[in-house]
C-alpha cells in the first residue's frame, strides 16, 4: 500500500500517500499518517526542501502477534518547494491520522483582479 | 483445533485458514470490474494475549461513524467508506495517491470471543478492536498435587 524509501544507511521509512490540492491563493499537502499522534509529527523547512516526518505512537499491540500487515516504521516524505509558494507561512493541521499542511502561495503568484475603469 | 489439511506452502498455522476465508469472502462480496474496494483495504494487525484477541487496522481521515464493525459468530467484518472531501470548484487537485471509497474486510478468529463485549476505538486514524476471549479458550492454570 505504501512504499518504502532508503534513506540514510541502515534506516527504512515509509512513503505516506498524499494528495495536493491547488487552491487560488495556496497549496494544500493531505498525507496519512496513520497511529500518528500531533506530538509525533515533525515539519522541517531546509532552503528549497520540506521534510515531513511521523513517528507512530509507541503503545504497542498488546500480545503474541498473529497476523503482520502493517509496517510499523517511521514516515518519511521530502518536497520540493518552489518559488512560487511562501514556506515561512506554512500552516499544519494533523487530525485522525491525515496531516494537512496549507502552504500559501507567494505574493506575486496569486491571482489579481484589476477593476476596469 | 482438529485436523488441518496439508499445505505444500508448508503453513500450518490457523491463521492460514483465516486468510482463505477472507479471500473468499471477499470473492463474494468484493465488486466487479473497475474494483476500487482492495486498493481501499486497510491494512490490519491481529494479536492475541491471555485475555482477549486485539486487532489494528490504519483507517486515516474517517469519521467514526462512517466506520461499521460487526460480529456474527466467530467472524468480525470491518466495513466503512472514506468519503471525498468535497473540494471547492476553485481548487484543482495535482496529485491522488489516497483511496477513497468502499471497503470491507472479514476475519474469522479461530476459538471465537465474546460476540457482547466487543469494544472498538480510533484514535490517530487507526481502530482498535478488542475481542475478549470465551472463558473456554482463555488458559487454565491447573495445579498438580504432588502425593
Amino acid at each position: 500500500m505504501t512504499t518504502e524509501t532508503k534513506q540514510k544507511a541502515g534506516e527504512v521509512f515509509m512513503t505516506p500517500r498524499i494528495d495536493i490540492i491547488e487552491q487560488q491563493d495556496a497549496v494544500r499537502i493531505e498525507a496519512e499518517l496513520p497511529g500518528v499522534a500531533k506530538t509525533g509529527v515533525e515539519i522541517q523547512v531546509e532552503g528549497d526542501e520540506l521534510t515531513l516526518t511521523g513517528r507512530r505512537r509507541s503503545d504497542a499491540q498488546p500480545g503474541r502477534v498473529l497476523v503482520r500487515e502493517r509496517r510499523l516504521q517511521q514516515y518519511r516524505r521530502v518536497f520540493a518547494l518552489s518559488r512560487a509558494v511562501d514556506s515561512s507561512k506554512i500552516k499544519a493541521e494533523m487530525r485522525d491520522g491525515v496531516l494537512t499542511l496549507t502552504i500559501p502561495k507567494a505574493e506575486h503568484m496569486k491571482p489579481k483582479q484589476i477593476p476596469i475603469v | 483445533m482438529g485436523l488441518v489439511r496439508w499445505r505444500e506452502r508448508g503453513d500450518l498455522s490457523p491463521w492460514s485458514a483465516l486468510r482463505d476465508l477472507e479471500s473468499q469472502f471477499n470473492r463474494v462480496f468484493g465488486d466487479f470490474g473497475l474494483s476500487s474496494n482492495w486498493t481501499m483495504d486497510p491494512l490490519v494487525d491481529i494479536s492475541e494475549t491471555d485475555e482477549a484477541y486485539v486487532l489494528e487496522a490504519d483507517l486515516p481521515g474517517m469519521s467514526k461513524q462512517d466506520i461499521e464493525l460487526s460480529c456474527v459468530d466467530n467472524v468480525v467484518t470491518i466495513k466503512g467508506e472514506r468519503k471525498h472531501e468535497k473540494k471547492v470548484d476553485d481548487e484543482g487537485v495535482q496529485r491522488t495517491e489516497r483511496r477513497y471509497g468502499a471497503f470491507q474486510r472479514s476475519f474469522e478468529i479461530p476459538g471465537g470471543f465474546e460476540t457482547d463485549k466487543v469494544s472498538a476505538e480510533y484514535t490517530d486514524g487507526v481502530l482498535r478492536v478488542t475481542l475478549p476471549k470465551r472463558e473456554e479458550s482463555k488458559p487454565k492454570q491447573i495445579d498438580v498435587k504432588v502425593l
